[in-house]
């Protein structure tokens, strides 16, 4: 279980993160939404480790871990890692190869051994077809699709992903939903998912979490979003571009 | 450069080498890596190694002869390059164009890691860049330096007895007659040392640089001209402290 | 030859064709070389004096040591190394500072204008790249590469002198013997630091021009001008040797 504790964060003299509370329950789809730049990657890198409180404290299964040294969160990340938003794969190497990587550092395979493991990792993203290509060839949807197979090539624990479904097509799209929600029903991943995609929210979410000028604005399930009468949650909602919503 | 930006870049320095050791003495640099990057390495400066050395030996002999020339001691050819060469130019400047290729590359590789955050990436997989990246670069720069020297004395040699016979009339025997009878071993012994050393500091400078990359393509090209400028001055630096202290 | 050299050479071919051209002077184009002279000769002189300085100290403590085991006496090392100071070390290492420093830094900064479009930005607003981006540094590196080399030597002379003093106990007028120094030496090292001059931006510019690819495109150009320039001072130094020595 992750827990947020009044977290804060700024950069330079812009406070992003203004004192955020969140519990985040095991085995469940959390998704945290909120319009661009509000800090989503901000909160969620939190957990990893990749950014680091100015206040406040993020608690691992009870454990406070803000104050953690970088060495600390390495075995942290085996059990909880993130998938980011650009998708980064590593330039110099295959497909199969970026995926194969976690798997012969982690898992005491050989490289061969790795390498048949990635594949079947592959496959279940539908991206088997694609393993001896470099990640330089492939558009943003298919680099995502195989962002995630890395990070399930860990076997972890809890995944957070860093806008899954965005630059994908429909039909893929719904596929990663998939996915996702079948790795918290029948694996009991914690799954945290940072998007802007309405029909993913209203599909697998367990439950929502918008962030709006550094705080938590509505925390609940999907249907408590859809029915909300706050202003800016009905703007987000309704994607309009007119509303109390400062941009 | 300030005073303040000097104790801040030394530290960072100094934790860096820190880091590594550790890591060094407890074997977790990645072997695959590590034999990956010494073929890299090899490949990638073996050319420029050879041309530059063959100049270096053609240059030390013509400006040995000047000297020659003028005091008629044809039979000290040989002598004043093999220890001209070997002790001193040989290293130093290929260790300088091993610093533009291998270097210079390497601040530019891991720079354009960082801005499009494939360093973070591997820290979310929980792979320590310092391990899997920086370490094993460094071992091959110390390693392939060395070898890069032997084979670059061979290639100096060739140069300097082909341009000394066409140049001055040196008759490639008496050449190789003077310069047995007086480099020693230490002579070549001292070179070695030497190009191990650069290739340390040429390692770790480029690393600290490439690591330390920020504001995208810019910040690459910044990095890389910093890192070369300081590689080079701590080339002479090094060049130097060998000099005095093994005589 | 590869498409990547076809294009390279087709830009040097370019750069060097926008350099020989006539062009006119005004505020703008002399403003941007002082910048230039700025650049590649005040902001290196710490550079060079620094590693020349350590050269010197180098050849000394190498000299001084052979001749001590050889024939027993140190004295007469200054004189021995201050002609090849002169005509080769001095040069062809400040040279080689250059060709990192300025080199790397023209790329760097070209190359990075490229990926950003302001290159192109340049040539819509009509103005042409090599006459803004490199013909300044041009011009500078061709008045300052040969300064620079006399700083250079200069400390590398002082520091050999230091050295000998401190290390071998040899009187400062004792090493200052210019007596195997001669007027070719000076010829030489001034032929070799001019050509470096006019190699190092024409390279450099060149790399940072052929630029394509984002970051990893700029760390690239940053690295082929390193090494192309350097390259080219190498092989320059030992051309001009082999022709002076014939000389002789
Ligand atoms: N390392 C950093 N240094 C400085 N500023 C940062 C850094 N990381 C994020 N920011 C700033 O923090 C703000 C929030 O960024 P964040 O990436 O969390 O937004 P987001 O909610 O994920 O939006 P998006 O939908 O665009 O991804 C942005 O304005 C960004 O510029
Ligand atoms: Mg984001």
């Amino acid at each position: 279980m992750i827990e947020f504790k009044n977290v804060s964060k700024a950069f330079g003299d812009r406070q992003i993160l203004k004192g955020v509370s969140l519990t985040v329950d095991a085995g469940k789809v959390l998704f945290v939404i909120g319009k661009s730049g509000a800090g989503k990657s901000v909160l969620t890198k939190h957990v990893v480790g990749l950014v680091r409180p100015d206040s406040g404290a993020v608690l691992f299964d009870g454990v406070d871990v803000s104050s953690w040294t970088e060495e600390q969160f390495y075995p942290l990340r085996k059990r909880c890692t993130m998938v980011l938003q650009h998708s980064t794969l590593f330039d110099s190497m295959t497909i199969v190869e970026n995926v194969a990587l976690p798997i012969r550092k982690h898992r005491q395979l050989g490289w061969n051994a790795a390498l048949e493991t990635a594949t079947s990792y592959l496959n279940d993203v539908g991206m088997a077809e694609y393993a001896k290509r470099m990640p330089d060839t492939l558009g943003d949807g298919l680099r995502k699709r195989i962002a995630i197979a890395r990070a399930l090539a860990l076997q972890p624990q809890c995944v957070i992903f860093d806008e899954p479904t965005t630059g994908l097509d429909p039909q893929s799209a719904i596929q990663v939903d998939g996915l996702i929600r079948s790795l918290a029903d029948r694996f009991s991943v914690t799954c945290i998912v940072v998007s802007h995609d309405l029909r993913s929210i209203f599909s697998i979410a367990d439950r929502v979490v918008m962030l709006y000028q550094g705080q938590v604005l509505l925390d609940g399930p999907a249907d408590v979003f859809r029915r909300s009468e706050h202003p800016v949650v009905k703007q987000f909602m309704s994607g309009v571009p007119d509303g109390p919503m400062e941009l | 450069m300030s005073w303040g930006s000097f104790v801040r870049s030394a530290d960072e320095m100094l934790t860096l080498i820190l880091a590594l050791v550790t890591g060094a003495l407890g074997g977790r640099f990645d072997a695959r890596e590590t034999w990956q990057q010494l073929y890299l390495v090899g490949v990638r400066s073996l050319p420029i190694v050879i041309v530059t050395a063959i100049f270096a030996g053609g240059i030390s002999a013509i400006q040995v002869s000047a000297h020659v020339v003028r005091f008629q001691a044809y039979d000290a050819v040989g002598w004043g390059f093999g220890f001209v060469v070997f002790r001193e130019l040989g290293p130093l400047l290929i260790g300088l164009m091993f610093s533009g290729r291998v270097g210079a590359f390497n601040a530019a590789e891991l720079g354009t890691m960082k801005v499009t955050e494939q360093l973070d990436a591997l820290r979310v997989l929980a792979i320590n860049p310092l391990n899997y990246l920086v370490g094993p670069r460094i071992v091959a720069m110390v390693v392939m330096m060395t070898a890069l020297v032997m084979v670059g004395n061979v290639f100096a040699l060739l140069g300097g007895m082909l341009t000394a016979q066409v140049l001055v009339d040196v008759d490639p025997m008496v050449f190789w007659i003077s310069l047995t009878d007086y480099v020693r071993p230490v002579d070549l012994f001292n070179g070695l040392v030497k190009a191990g050393l650069f290739g340390f500091v040429i390692g770790l400078v480029s690393c600290r640089h490439g690591l330390a990359v920020d504001g995208g393509a810019p910040g690459v090209g910044r990095a890389v001209n910093q890192a070369v400028v300081a590689s080079a001055l701590g080339i002479f630096c090094f060049d130097y402290l060998v000099t005095a202290i093994l005589p | 030859m590869s498409a990547q050299t076809r294009v390279f050479l087709g830009n040097m071919a370019f750069v060097i064709k926008k350099m020989m051209g006539r062009k006119k002077t005004d505020r703008a184009s002399r403003l941007r070389f002082w910048s230039a002279l700025n650049d590649v000769g005040i902001n290196s002189v710490f550079f060079i004096v620094i590693t020349l300085g350590f050269v010197g100290t180098i050849m000394m403590l190498h000299g001084g040591y052979q001749a001590a085991r050889i024939i027993g006496d140190s004295n007469l090392v200054g004189p021995q190394i201050l002609p090849l100071m002169i005509r080769q070390l001095g040069p062809t290492l400040a040279g080689l500072m250059v060709a990192t420093r300025v080199g790397t830094g023209m790329a760097a900064r070209i190359g990075s204008m490229v990926v950003t479009e302001q290159v192109d930005a340049l040539r819509l607003s009509n103005a042409c790249p090599v006459n803004y981006l490199i013909t300044p540094s041009w011009h500078a590196a061709l008045v300052m590469v040969p300064i620079l080399s006399i700083f250079g030597i200069t400390a590398a002379f002082f520091s050999g002198m230091l050295t000998a003093y401190v290390v071998f106990e040899t009187a400062p007028g004792v090493y200052a013997d210019w007596s195997f120094v001669s007027g070719l030496d000076a010829v030489e090292a001034l032929i070799k630091s001019i050509s470096f001059g006019a190699v190092i931006p024409l390279i450099a510019g060149t790399c940072g021009l052929s630029t394509h690819g984002g970051s990893a495109g700029v760390g690239r150009a940053t690295t082929n001008a390193v090494v192309l320039s350097s390259l080219a001072v190498i092989i320059l130094d030992f051309f001009i040797g082999a022709l002076i020595l014939g000389l002789r």
